[in-house]
């Protein structure tokens, strides 16, 4: 039944999810974590059996840059407008389509804690910068960076350095000022 | 390219992308920029302190995104991934289809209103009307199991449907907005309410799987004046239910109103019909053989009693209309042929995106017996007797409409209907 892209003789739509699948998830995962995750990357799939890129069927790092992209675009957008914020607290109880989570209620709620904090953080970075740090995070190589964000792999490099002290740097900002109003 | 532009680079200073690249092991690098780095490491103690400072950040920054890692996804997980995209692009066309119940839902309870707020008077058609709507809510019947059998409908009672209008977004904000009895504003429609080309073009599209004959709702709506109780007894064969009480404000002057005898026919074309619901994978609500089906609706005459409208008011005057009316018809039959109607609901109920209350209402009713009000959250619903016989207050939440439903043990429909809240509504009820 799923088969649809067809635009540029794509690769069949099976093949494309087989592929990449565990790293749009994986994307998505630093993006807006687990429980949206599954979520993003169904959205994403859909996205791309609907309305597949027009770009040519033997040119898949170019497939893989686009579900990238736009699963990149997903996550920060979820995360901007917290539109599913109140599904994804629901989320959290379900049982439908458990993943493998700690079952620890006390770590787990540690884990989001921190969860919200890196979102907030990467949320208000710059997008390229956002973007080249949550893929090379999920596990992407420099060239499938350059291709998503649309730079030269050769600028991979030096973006990610400056991307990740930037992250750092107000991460730990963060920290101190939620540390602060705690104390 | 990536070997030519790192080779290029590779004679340029060794710079903290490269050494990032080269931390990662990224094959971005060339071999030989690798060991020009590799080299150059080991001849620069500034460059290999560099190193550290990068990996220390990398390590660092690994370590606060810990908390977002997951596990890759098992080959479990990816299969159950893309068993939910598989059903939800199936789900997606029967959401479609499900969108279309509710829409035709929609307009009919669009059609139902306005044709209350233009003729408030003609209340009678709410009557007719609501046998028009169990067209759209099929009734069951327990014992109905074969897959083509004859079925009659007839109600002795009656039960509520609550919508929830947040999953009805067409029903919002137009219940609660309307007065009965004023008149829709020229050049304007109610959000969501379907224009009369909407309604042409539905009408086309459905002419293909559906045939209707119908004298409900042709011409004139299913009222017309008569003169006196004695006039409208002769046309119904039986008294005209007129209250006793009326609620202060109301004019004391009635008018009557003959609602006749109304018929309607829909002959559903199997074949037709078949190859569109295998498309959407609901091919299991109609029977895998046989050209067609047919649903007859049979509208005992009604009477109507009205105090304090004029259905002709236009304007501010119709706005500000107080009023009440008492309809009082037989109770109507439906007699479905060649459909499995426990089947259809039962497949409805199952579709995706069926509000679980609504389908959970749905099973639960003695559907054979039993009309069917759909209300929508922004009205209330109190089950309760008048004179003995079981009924059913539905109000509008800020009071500007009640309805009161109850059917006497002669089988006679009764509809109380005005611009008060519940319990004045009740009151005039019981003194019909």
């Amino acid at each position: 039944m799923i088969e649809r892209p067809v635009a540029g003789q794509l690769p069949p739509f099976d093949t494309v999810f087989q592929r990449y699948y565990h790293r749009v998830f994986a994307i998505l995962t630093r993006i807006v974590g687990p429980d949206e995750a599954d979520d993003l990357a169904q959205e994403t799939f859909l996205r791309f059996h609907d309305r597949p890129p027009l770009r040519r069927t033997d040119d898949e790092d170019a497939i893989g840059a686009w579900l990238y992209r736009v699963a990149t675009n997903l996550g920060f957008n979820a995360i901007r407008t917290r539109k599913r914020r109140t599904a994804r607290e629901e989320r959290v109880t379900r049982a439908e389509l458990p993943l493998q989570r700690p079952l620890d209620p006390e770590s787990e709620a540690v884990r989001r804690e921190e969860r919200a904090l890196v979102q907030s953080v990467l949320v208000e970075m710059p997008d390229r910068a956002r973007a080249v740090l949550t893929l090379r995070q999920a596990g992407c190589s420099y060239a499938e960076i350059a291709a998503a964000v649309g730079i030269a792999p050769g600028s991979v490099g030096t973006t990610l350095v400056r991307a990740e002290a930037l992250f750092r740097q107000r991460y730990e900002a963060v920290r101190s000022q939620k540390a602060g109003a705690g104390t | 390219m990536m070997d030519e532009q790192m080779n290029e680079r590779a004679m340029q200073p060794i710079d903290d992308g490269m050494l990032r690249a080269y931390l990662d092991g990224d094959p971005v690098l060339s071999d030989g920029a690798r060991g020009r780095i590799a080299a150059a490491l080991v001849e620069q103690p500034a460059l290999a302190e560099r190193l550290t400072v990068l990996r220390a950040d990398a390590t660092a920054v690994d370590a606060i995104f810990a908390p977002l890692t997951m596990p890759e996804p098992d080959a479990a997980h990816r299969e159950r991934a893309y068993r939910r995209i598989q059903t939800r692009l199936t789900t997606e066309r029967h959401a479609s289809f499900v969108t279309t119940i509710k829409e035709k839902f929609a307009d009919m309870t669009t059609i139902n209103r306005i044709a209350r707020v233009r003729r408030f008077a003609f209340a009678g058609s709410l009557g007719a009307l609501a046998v028009v709507l169990l067209l759209a809510f099929a009734p069951v019947t327990d014992a109905f199991t074969s897959v083509l059998n004859t079925f009659r409908y007839q109600p002795t009672q009656f039960a509520v449907i609550t919508l929830n209008t947040s999953q009805f977004p067409q029903l919002q904000g137009n219940m609660a907005k309307e007065t009965p009895g004023a008149k829709p504003a020229t050049g304007s429609k109610p959000a969501g309410s379907p224009t009369a080309q909407d309604q042409q073009k539905l009408m086309q599209e459905l002419s293909k799987y559906v045939s209707f004959t119908s004298s409900i709702g042709q011409g004139q709506l299913p009222g017309r004046p008569v003169k006196s109780a004695a006039e409208a007894k002769a046309a119904v064969g039986r008294d005209v239910t007129a209250p006793k009480y009326l609620p202060p404000g109301v004019a004391n002057t009635p008018q009557f109103f003959v609602s006749d005898h109304q018929t309607a026919d829909a002959t559903l074309h199997l074949n037709e019909i078949r190859p569109a619901l295998t498309q959407v994978g609901m091919a299991s609500l109609i029977p895998a053989t046989g050209d067609t089906a047919t649903v007859h609706v049979d509208a005992p005459a009604a009477s109507i009693v009205s105090y304090g409208f004029n259905p002709t008011a236009q304007g501010g005057t119709a706005k500000n209309q107080q009023g009440i009316a008492v309809i009082a018809m037989g109770s109507p039959t439906i007699d479905v042929n060649g459909l499995d109607v426990q089947g259809i609901v039962n497949t409805i109920s199952a579709l995706p995106n069926m509000p679980p209350e609504f389908v959970a209402q749905l099973k639960s009713a003695d559907l054979q017996h039993t009309l069917i009000i759909p209300v929508t959250d922004q009205q209330t619903v109190k089950n309760g007797t008048i004179n003995g016989a079981r009924s059913t207050t539905i109000s509008q939440k800020d009071g500007s409409m009640s309805v009161v439903l109850w059917i006497t043990s002669d089988n006679v429909l009764h509809i109380a209907v005005g611009t008060f809240d519940g319990p004045t509504m009740e009151k005039v009820a019981a003194s019909a």
